[in-house]
């Protein structure tokens, strides 16, 4: 197996994995390992950003907003940490190229109003591009510093020494078709979320929860899993995102009676609730039959904007309407359901992104600080990759500069090429991993999704066992490894498998609402039992689970009413 | 639903010559789209087949292949609009195939980082926005809407030929800084780009004007920077006046 060595080994490379190369590739040699070109990064959809700067505007009332949407989950020092450096990592970028829209006073624009949840116009973007932006700029600014991109190389396994260091990471070179190890003093997760695992997600195709599984089975613990955002506003069918833009910009819900029933679920925010608070106005419309003619979806209404309004703030989401649900906006309500979106939960880190696991570090979506709680604000997770893709970046930088290399014992290696050679060479015994991937996102869509109770969530259990062991029977039908996407996608599947078991576990055993977890079985929040983090473990075998408590700096918890 | 028929090129280096041409029946919805219709092939016919893919929404720039002849997103393809049963699928032309759809794009972005896709400037710590015009931001704007999907480059006939031309994404990318007033390099950009590989390239087919699935002309920011550099020539030539490359403040009423 071919060996590489690098001081930091990043892996995944959109805006949190690129913001962190950029931080440590000056006095480091940095290689950024991700499964696509980093340009195809799931960040590219992200539509605006955070920052307290403006006049009338604080850290501490984005931090209050942040801590109330999170439903009193987030972790009030890391959610602190959020909000105080923000603002200036997100101008920062401007350093980096980005260029937020401008006023006719050449300031940055408003917007009418702030995202959902918000009591503060914060949002600052480049037109709905924000994301796309600030990755093409970390991009560039990655090729400048010289940095190492590995793209479409896949991570099979994250490596320990016997010491429980980290010291690298096995990948599979789809290009080149063979297994290398890329050895490294420290290793960053920036590998984002997990979305395929629902059948309804706005995500990208591959995002499938990887680096979160990877870590768990090496050792780290997952933290608040079952908190899973549902994002209102998806295109009816294909679930492409209509981002958050579109409510902030004004936009109203109507049902199928024609009327504007958000006021029901938040009287005074209406469409401007948080994002959990109005997928389920949705979903309970959709559920009790009053979606457009009985359908599973309800309008998107943004025609009285006008055409003026709408070309300012949404044209991509304009164009991606009319392309793919064949309505524009400026003079047709759109059709919309709620889809996954997000994962709160995540690897479990400090605020600088250090793991409990010696040399292994995460952050972006895949780690958990906790800074998004149980319900993440739009415009939140653009700003949780830069400041800590940033402050991952310098961690690890200081890391490294007071360890040697590791010493990578052959065996751990030989032991993860055998295991992908079984797979490549095990007898296909029927089973599809399309069809696989299909009933375990369907199973979590039906019952591990923005309703759920102890009886769905049992059969959900079940089910998922059965597709575990249907997924060994999974062949690979192609000999050669040049390009071999099946391995790919078999590997996918396991990780969705094992990470779809973890989020229903961890559903099952909260016994309580709060933000994006909704029991209907116990519909209210419960802080005396409740109010604290779920972990989740490998014993080796099976998955383990613990609480620790919620840190409360400022705000105690109250009651959350939009 | 509706039976198509997906003629797809498929080419394997290791067992392949050449490229073949394989058949494949695949049943969609009209309004499904051509990388739906990839995606059947894999599920029902055979799953070795390669392409790339990931948003599925036509804004990672991932799945430009030649769908009929034209170069499109696979994605964004609807099977109604081909208003035709058979459906022909070939990886993007000018570059080397690596497995079936996929290509190398590495030409694509040796071009892309040639021309210092970067901000140069003096850089200091600000604790407020830069003053920017609506105008010049919108206009930035514009230009992000490219997804770096390479079907300008692959699709331009002067990249096919000359290996050292820079193509028309990255030679729109330069005139996005130049644009940009925070940067200070528009002469050495300009410079840069006075050359057969760069501005004085291209043949004027407009082939990237045709092809861009985001509808952006980058033959239009070719050209504009022609012109900078043949005023600025002219002004040499007869001392007409200054003789320096248009600043960007110039470049700004362009």
């Amino acid at each position: 197996m071919e060996v590489l060595t690098y001081d930091i080994v990043i892996v995944g490379a959109g805006i949190t994995g690129l913001r962190a190369a950029v931080e440590c590739s000056r006095s480091a040699r940095v290689a950024v390992i991700s499964k696509t070109h980093p340009m195809r990064a799931q960040s590219v959809m992200a539509t605006s950003i955070n920052a307290a700067f403006r006049e009338g505007d604080t850290w501490e009332a984005h931090m209050f907003d942040t801590v109330k949407g999170g439903d009193y989950l987030g972790d009030q020092s890391a959610v602190e940490v959020l909000c105080r450096e923000g603002a200036e990592v997100t101008l920062e970028l401007e350093k980096f190229g980005v260029m937020y829209t401008r006023d006719k006073a050449g300031r940055y624009a408003d917007k009418p109003s702030g995202s959902g949840g918000q009591n503060y116009a914060r949002l600052i973007f480049a037109a709905d591009k924000t994301g796309s932006f600030i990755l093409r700029s970390l991009f560039s600014q990655c090729l400048r510093q010289e940095v190492d991109l590995f793209d479409e190389w896949v991570v099979t396994r994250l490596i320990l020494d016997g010491r429980q260091r980290a010291v690298g990471v096995t990948v599979f070179d789809l290009v080149a078709g063979d297994m290398k190890f890329v050895r490294g003093k420290a290793v960053v997760f920036c590998t984002g979320g997990c979305g395929q695992v629902y059948g309804r997600s706005t995500n990208a195709l591959n995002t499938t929860g990887d680096g979160m599984v990877i870590s768990f089975r090496a050792g780290a613990v997952l933290k608040d899993m079952e908190f899973i955002q549902f994002h209102p506003t998806s295109l009816y069918q294909t679930n492409i995102l209509m981002s958050e833009a579109c409510r902030t910009s004004g936009g109203y819900l109507i049902n199928g009676d024609g009327e504007r029933f958000m006021g029901k679920y938040a009287p005074q925010k209406y469409e401007l609730a948080t994002r959990d608070i109005v997928a389920r106005g949705i979903q309970t419309e959709i559920n009790e039959g009053r979606g457009i003619g009985g359908q599973e979806f309800v309008y998107l209404d943004l025609r009285h904007l006008g055409a003026e309004k709408i070309m300012k703030y949404l044209p991509k989401n304009r164009e991606l309407a009319i392309r793919f649900a064949g309505v524009d906006m400026i003079k047709e309500c759109i059709p919309i359901q709620p889809a996954q979106h997000y994962s709160m939960g995540g690897i479990k880190t400090d605020v600088d992104g250090r793991t409990g696991l010696e040399g292994f570090f995460a952050a972006g979506e895949c780690a958990c600080v906790s800074v998004q709680g149980a319900n993440r604000l739009g415009g939140n997770s653009l700003q949780e990759t830069v400041v800590f893709g940033r402050r991952v970046g310098r961690t690890a930088l200081e890391w490294c500069r007071q360890v040697g290399y590791p010493d990578v014992s052959e065996g751990e290696l030989l032991a993860e090429e055998k295991r992908l050679r079984e797979i490549c060479t095990r007898d296909n015994g029927g089973e599809s991993s399309f069809a696989l991937k299909k009933e375990l996102g369907q199973v979590m869509i039906q019952k591990v999704g923005i309703f759920r109770d102890q009886k769905g969530l049992e059969e959900a259990l079940e089910k998922i066992k059965v597709l575990q062991e249907r997924s060994r029977r999974v062949g690979i039908i192609q000999k050669s490894m040049l390009y071999n996407n099946e391995l790919v996608e078999i590997l996918e599947l396991e990780n969705m498998l094992t990470l779809a078991e973890i989020i229903t576990l961890g559903a099952l055993r909260r016994k309580e609402s709060r933000g994006s977890h909704y029991r209907t079985d116990y519909p209210d929040r419960d802080d005396v039992n409740w109010l604290k983090h779920t972990l989740a473990f490998s014993d080796g075998d099976g998955i383990c689970f613990d609480y620790e408590p919620v840190t409360i700096t400022r705000f105690q918890p109250s009651e959350r009413s939009y | 639903m509706q039976w198509y028929t997906f003629r797809v090129q498929r080419f394997h280096p290791e067992s392949d010559y050449q490229p073949r041409e394989v058949q494949y029946e695949v049943e969609l919805q009209e309004d499904a789209s051509v990388l739906e219709g990839l995606h059947f092939i894999r599920q029902h016919h055979d799953p070795s087949l390669a392409y790339r893919y990931a948003c599925r929404s036509a804004v990672c720039g991932s799945c430009a292949v030649r769908v009929n002849g034209e170069i499109r997103l696979a994605c964004r393809t609807k099977m109604w609009e081909l208003k035709t049963q058979i459906v022909t699928v070939k990886p993007l032309p000018t570059l080397s195939v690596i497995k079936d759809l996929v290509v190398d794009l590495k030409p694509f972005w040796d071009a892309y980082k040639k021309i210092q896709p970067w901000l140069i400037s003096a850089e200091g710590k600000r604790q407020k926005e830069i003053l920017i015009t609506e105008k010049t931001s919108k206009i930035i704007e514009k230009f992000i809407t490219c997804i770096l999907c390479a079907g300008c480059y692959a699709g331009c006939l002067v990249t096919r030929r000359e290996r050292c031309y820079l193509g028309p994404q990255a030679m729109q990318e330069a005139y996005r800084f130049l644009c940009d007033p925070r940067d200070e390099a528009s002469e050495q950009r300009l410079k840069m780009l006075d050359s057969d590989s760069g501005l004085w390239g291209c043949d004027a087919l407009f082939r990237c004007v045709d092809v861009c699935p985001w509808d952006l002309k980058p033959a239009e920011s070719i050209f504009s920077m022609r012109r900078m550099v043949t005023v600025d020539r002219l002004k040499r030539a007869f001392s007409w006046g200054r003789s320096k490359y248009a600043s960007s403040a110039q470049m700004k009423s362009i």
